[in-house]
């Protein structure tokens, strides 16, 4: 019976069930299975890895005391990391680092006229090595965002949250995460096609 | 081009447009190659991010330092209560040392002192057998008493309806 095997070869369902009966051991297992990537998501909102390694520690403590209202309507792992995301969220407004724009022209003044072009990069995802070195690349691009616009750009492109999901979690309107969205992606393109250029001609 | 018609485009990219206003778009791109155009680099900036992913961040620490922190936070621990009346309980318990050490000394002395005989003397001033119970049970009166050689001393308290036999060792 699945009951005698050890944690790490059962079933996620199962070992989410045991957690949330108390188990602390089955608790474990799921911090061991989802760890790196709660950190990731930590480390892209925060992009300090010592507040990121709080924040995921706390994200998982702050799980454990709120595993009963995991219901799986999602993946544990997707749960997880709306919990992480939230609660980076919740430290970067007290930290009151940045508060969210509620207008289109407040987002506008610091990005520049929406008529500009957006640069266009193409990538080849076949080609592996340029691949890496482009993913490093987004990674830099994506730290010299505003953490405004870095939240939106995970939350949108990585986590692929809908508008409205984001709006609750930003506390914000739909029609400011549309905005939102917008400039931080057009600011990240703008930085990514300064980088690439600085590649090539170095 | 307008603020709103930009961000409908990434809406209608990002599938978050309304079927209609969808169709309305389609329309307006059909006939607009600048919002085409637009359109088109949004399309490849998203693929370029969901395409290529994030870097591979992994946790800096090893596991277990990494679980120890959580596994304090979430193990039950001693409650406030618990830890008030555990200090309650030391402080009681070294209260009554102060005078159970003491105390505990002088009964050992004393019972050494009384295996040794050390007693005796004080016993063998008493001059009859029941004065020498009398000293020990004054409210008893002797009803048998024996010469010390018989081996044992009995009382008999008729107030009390209790009778003592003292067994002696020699």
């Amino acid at each position: 019976m699945s009951v005698d095997l050890p944690f790490e070869d059962r079933e996620e369902t199962e070992v989410v069930s045991a957690a949330q009966t108390g188990d602390v051991d089955a608790f474990e297992e799921l911090v061991r299975r989802h760890g790196d990537k709660i950190f990731r998501r930590a480390l892209s909102m925060m992009r300090d890895e010592n507040t990121a390694l709080d924040m995921a520690q706390l994200a998982w403590i702050k799980a454990w005391n709120r595993l009963s209202q995991f219901h799986g309507d999602s993946s544990f792992a997707t749960w997880m990391t709306r919990v992480t995301i939230n609660l980076c969220l919740d430290h970067i407004r007290k930290a009151k680092r940045w508060k969210f724009a509620e207008s289109i022209e407040e987002m506008d003044e610091n990005s520049g006229g929406v008529e500009r072009k957006l640069p266009f990069v193409e990538i080849n995802p076949t080609e592996g090595l340029e691949r890496e070195e482009l993913k490093k690349t987004i990674d830099k691009a994506l730290a010299q965002l505003s953490e405004g616009h870095r939240a939106v750009i995970v939350m949108h492109t990585f986590e692929e949250m809908a508008y409205k999901e984001i709006a609750e979690s930003l506390d914000c309107s739909i029609g400011t995460v549309m905005s939102r969205i917008f400039y931080a992606r057009r600011n990240l393109a703008s930085i990514l096609k300064r980088m690439l250029e600085e590649d090539s001609q170095s | 081009m307008n603020e709103k018609l930009v961000i409908q485009i990434q809406a209608y990219l990002d599938g978050e447009l309304s079927v209609e206003a969808r169709l309305q778009l389609l329309a307006r791109l059909e006939k607009d190659p600048e919002a085409r155009e637009l359109c088109d680099s949004l399309k490849a900036e998203q693929s370029l991010l969901k395409g290529v992913g994030e870097s591979g961040h992994e946790l800096p620490v090893a596991h277990s330092y990494f679980w120890k922190a959580i596994s304090d936070e979430i193990q039950p621990h001693p409650t406030s209560s618990n830890q008030a009346m555990h200090k309650q309980t030391t402080v009681a318990f070294q209260r009554w040392s102060a005078w159970l050490v003491p105390g505990g000394v002088i009964a050992c002395i004393a019972l050494v002192m009384f295996q040794k005989g050390v007693f005796d003397d004080v016993l063998d001033g008493i001059e009859s057998t029941g004065k020498k119970a009398a000293r020990i049970a004054p409210s008893f009166h002797e009803i048998d008493s024996q010469q010390q050689n018989a081996g044992f001393i009995s009382f008999r308290s008729e107030s009390e309806g209790v009778s003592v036999v003292w067994i002696s060792n020699y």
